[in-house]
Order: C-alpha cells, then sequence, then structure tokens
C-alpha cells in the first residue's frame, strides 16, 4: 500500500469522522454565525481607533474629544461580547443540527453561562470588590473556550432529554411556541442544577471559577500554540494538504482553529482600546483570524495565483490556456477550486511540492516581518476571506500589509513555475498526440 | 419545475457552477431552478429542492447528508471531481437530472 493510499483509506476517515463529528460542525456553525459581529464590529473599531493624531486631532475640533465614545460602544457590544454570544450560538447550532427547536437550548447556555461565572468585578488598582457586575472580559474574548464547552455541554443534555422524550408533555390544543417553552423546563432544572454544582465545587474547592480555570488551563496554553511559528507552519501545511486529498481543508481546519484565532484577535482588539497601539511586548498575538484569511488564503488555499498567472502568460496548451482565462476572476476573489479540481491538484504528485510550500513560506514571511516589527499585529478590521488581495492586505495592516502581499504573488509565480510547466508539457504532448490521430483518422 | 441545489464550504465556488448550468437549461429549454448554499444550510432546504448536489470538497458530509435527505425523499450525491473543477455545467446538470429520474422511477 503506498503511503498516498494508506492516508487516504485509514488516517483521512479518522480526521474527517472527527470534524464531522457534531461537537466541531456545532462549534463551526456557530462561529460562521457571529461573523457580521467580528467583520461589521471591526470597521467602528477602525473608526474609533484612527491611527493618525492628526486626523483624530482634527475630528475632535469639530466634534468634540469624546466623539469615538459611540464608535466604542459598538466595539463593547460586538467583540467585547464574543464570549458570551459564541456560547448562545454554538448551544443553537448543536441542537438546531440535531433536528429540534434550537431557541431554548440557546438560551439555557446564556445562563450556565452566567451561573458558572463571577457575578462581582474587582477593580484594578483599589482591589475594591464591586458586586452584582458583569465582568467584560469574562464575556468577551477570555471566556471563548468556556463558551464553546458551556455551549456544547448545553447543546448536548437538552438534546439527550429531547431525544429521551424526558420533557414536559402539552395537549395538541397548545400551541407550538408555547408548548416549546414547557419542553424546555426539565433540561432547563438539569442544566442549572448542573450549573450550580460547577460554581459550587470551583469555588469551594479552587477559590477560582469554570471560566476562570478553562481560561488559564486550556486557552491560554491553546492561544500560545497557535500564535507561533509551529503554529503557523502546521495552519499553512494542514490546509493544504488536506485540499491535495480533495477535502476542504480551509473549512476543517478553521472548524478548529477560528475560535482560538479569534479569541487572539479580540485580545488585541482588546490591547488597541486599551493602549490605542499595538506592540508584540505588550503582549498582542502575531497569529490571528486575519493572518489566515488575507495572508495564508489569498488567492485560494495553496496560494494558487502563480499557476494562474503562468497559464495566461506562458501555457502551451489550449486546455490551460483556457483555465487561465477561465480562473482569473475566482481567483480575484480567493475562490480556487477550479484550479484545485481543475488544473488537478487533487492527488497529483507533481503539485503536492508548491502547494504545500508556497504557502509555509509565505506564512513564515508574514510571522517574521511582523515578529521583526516591519509590519504591525492584526488589529481591529476583520475582513471576509473572499476580499481581493492587495486591497485586503492595506485594510488588514496598511501599506506593509499590501507590500507582503505582492511578495506572496511573487513567491507564489516563482514557486509554481517550475510546476506548471511540467504539468504544461503533459497537456501539450497529449493535445499534440489526440491531434494527430485525429488527423490521421480522417485521412 | 425541477429544483435543484449545489451545497459546498460557504457556496462561493458552487455559485459559478450554478450559472454554468443555468446556462447550459436555458439553452436546452429545461425548467430548472438552481441554487447554491454552504453545506451547514442543509437541513433548511431539504424541504424545498427535489435534489441535492455536494461539492467534492465537502463529500466527506455525504453520509451524514444522505441521512438528512433520506426522510425528504431527495437524492443526494458528490460531484464528480473533474466535472467540479472544469465548471462543466452541461455535465453537471445532466448529473442531477439522472439522479432525480432515477429516483422517480423508484
Amino acid at each position: 500500500m503506498s503511503i498516498v493510499e494508506y492516508i487516504n483509506t485509514k488516517i483521512l476517515p479518522k480526521v474527517l469522522t472527527f470534524v464531522n463529528s457534531k461537537g466541531i460542525t456545532a462549534v463551526k456553525d456557530g462561529m460562521l454565525s457571529i461573523l457580521p459581529l467580528t467583520v461589521v464590529g471591526s470597521f467602528f473599531l477602525v473608526v474609533g481607533q484612527i491611527p493618525s493624531k492628526t486626523v483624530n486631532d482634527w475630528i475632535a475640533s469639530i466634534l468634540g474629544n469624546d466623539w469615538t465614545e459611540p464608535f466604542m460602544q459598538v466595539y463593547g457590544g460586538t467583540f467585547a461580547i464574543m464570549g458570551l454570544i459564541s456560547c448562545f450560538a454554538i448551544a443553537y447550532a448543536y441542537v438546531k443540527n440535531e433536528g429540534f427547536e434550537p431557541l431554548p437550548a440557546g438560551v439555557l447556555a446564556v445562563s450556565a453561562f452566567f451561573i458558572t461565572s463571577n457575578s462581582y468585578v474587582v477593580a484594578p488598582i483599589s482591589g475594591e470588590v464591586v458586586n452584582n457586575t458583569v465582568a467584560k472580559a469574562w464575556i468577551g474574548g477570555q471566556g471563548m473556550i468556556s463558551a464553546i464547552i458551556i455551549g456544547l455541554t448545553v447543546g448536548f443534555i437538552y438534546t439527550l432529554f429531547l431525544r429521551r422524550n424526558i420533557v414536559i408533555k402539552m395537549p395538541k390544543a397548545v400551541p407550538k411556541t408555547v408548548a416549546v417553552q414547557f419542553t424546555a423546563f426539565i433540561p432547563a432544572c438539569c442544566i442549572f442544577l448542573l450549573s450550580l454544582i460547577t460554581y459550587a465545587m470551583f469555588k469551594t474547592y479552587g477559590k477560582t471559577t469554570l471560566l476562570e480555570a478553562i481560561y488559564s488551563l486550556i486557552q491560554v496554553p491553546l492561544q500560545g500554540l497557535t500564535d507561533s511559528f509551529g503554529g503557523v507552519i502546521a495552519i499553512a501545511f494542514f490546509i493544504s494538504f488536506l485540499w491535495w486529498f480533495g477535502v476542504h481543508g480551509q473549512s476543517i481546519v478553521n472548524g478548529i482553529v477560528t475560535s482560538i484565532l479569534t479569541a487572539n484577535a479580540i485580545d488585541n482588539t482588546r490591547l488597541l482600546a486599551q493602549n490605542g497601539s499595538l506592540n508584540i511586548g505588550d503582549g498582542a498575538h502575531i497569529v490571528t483570524q486575519q493572518f489566515l484569511d488575507t495572508f495564508i488564503l489569498f488567492t485560494g488555499s495553496g496560494i494558487t495565483f502563480g499557476i494562474v498567472f503562468a497559464m495566461i502568460f506562458s501555457a502551451k496548451s489550449k486546455q490551460y490556456k483556457f483555465l487561465g482565462k477561465a480562473t482569473i476572476f475566482p481567483t480575484l476573489f480567493n475562490i480556487n477550486e477550479p484550479i484545485t479540481f481543475g488544473f488537478g491538484i487533487v492527488l497529483n504528485p507533481i503539485m503536492f511540492i508548491p502547494f504545500i510550500l508556497v504557502p509555509i513560506i509565505s506564512g513564515i514571511l508574514v510571522y517574521t516581518s511582523i515578529a521583526i516589527g516591519f509590519m504591525a499585529p492584526f488589529s481591529g478590521v476583520m475582513l471576509p476571506w473572499s476580499t481581493p488581495g492587495i486591497l485586503s492586505g492595506f485594510l488588514v495592516a496598511g501599506w506593509q500589509g499590501a507590500l507582503i502581499q505582492l511578495v506572496i504573488l511573487i513567491i507564489s509565480v516563482i514557486g509554481y513555475y517550475p510546476f506548471f510547466r511540467k504539468m504544461d508539457a503533459i497537456a501539450y504532448a497529449k493535445e499534440q498526440q489526440e491531434q494527430s490521430t485525429t488527423m490521421l483518422q480522417s485521412h | 419545475m425541477i429544483k435543484i441545489k449545489l451545497f459546498c464550504a460557504a457556496g462561493f465556488s458552487t455559485s459559478m457552477l450554478v450559472e454554468k448550468m443555468l446556462e447550459t437549461a436555458q439553452q436546452q429549454g429545461i425548467d430548472v431552478d438552481i441554487q447554491a448554499h454552504s453545506h451547514a444550510k442543509l437541513r433548511d432546504y431539504v424541504n424545498d429542492m427535489d435534489v441535492a448536489l455536494l461539492g467534492p470538497q465537502v463529500g466527506y458530509a455525504l453520509k451524514k447528508a444522505k441521512e438528512v435527505c433520506a426522510p425528504a425523499n431527495v437524492p443526494i450525491e458528490v460531484i464528480p471531481m473533474i466535472d467540479y473543477g472544469t465548471m462543466n455545467g452541461e455535465n453537471v446538470l445532466n448529473f442531477a437530472l439522472n439522479l432525480y429520474q432515477t429516483k422517480a422511477e423508484q
């Protein structure tokens, strides 16, 4: 059995079973539904944090010094409460995918989230305890992994009760919307009790809360793991590697890392809102969702721009000349299925090396340019991954971002060219052969 | 009218294929309604379609998708990789219509 066959028949099905599992699917769907908050919310953060003092002062002279405050309110209601909203969305998605009415589960998850958290805040300088308050740090980025765990647990328990039919049943005459709320009573009771016990256990035995424990034991290590040189290489590698087997690598890798990369991005926005600027020294993260969407997936998974470029300018075979023209537009929007399937990257040994290496090298380039201070860490702006390149680079990281994207295009052109030549030569020879056979036949 | 729905990761690349399929359908005078969606939305549309197709890149979700589609009696299959890559609207349309017919004959 060849290694490719081995991976395809033994390893990949296991990976896909995991990815397809109810939990990962719910996290993926839930995180997808909060996208408007990060993408649209980010624009308000950017307006509230214009990096130029001159511009700021000029606007302040017209609108007054506190003009940014309403904009920061939008930040406070989107980015800053992302954990809480994810928790709702994940429980909702889980139950929806199980085919039950999902709204009560989302609502219960929010309750569970609050029951297990502290209801006081300690003032940073005086140390004074303020009771009956919600600590925004915990319902925001720091509560992200807790949100996933609570959201999934609530979704799971809720589904379990409904599936076993352990619910209060209403007569048929009761309208469905009313009946659904009664359905939730027994699972709600169980979920609240469980949350209560969890809260009490953590308080009594650990002098902490579930959220704080998860944050320091799981989330911080995970954030550190992704936000590293190795993290970048692993992310870039797996996206390409899975795509090479014909599986949507971007969607799978995103399903696993998006929550963590979003937490990294939220940390950055919080630092930006606090300090007005971002520095690695202050704990700003290098690898955030923008790193992936705007640079690793630039022109499509595998950064296949080089193939399109070569097809347009140097293809000999008719097949690739045609494909070159057909793929310009999708490539502009970072969509490259016509390349992965149509040019033939999937399971094609010739294309394996550049398809894996071009994104890894590009990732290293982006990481290094932030680490050495050439490019600032990514701040508020979050763009959908389909935003056209150069523009996207400029929007997330200024002219440096656009320049780095340009360099990535060059890396892609150089990296793919020799392999493209080989593919084109094969296609060309085949076309010539077909032509001569048809000519022979017609004579 | 036959309702065909295509599902991929986000519904972007399938929407390109939808355009090609609609072109073919129009040329051949076939009455179809074709749309592209994210495969996370499969459940939402299951009662509003006659045939469902999955992009090859989300082919791993076929087993689960079949479970969702079976109660609604909707046939679902993965689009052949080569037709998907070359955005061959004609082949994929025929593929979908064949699925529909086979199901109808059963």
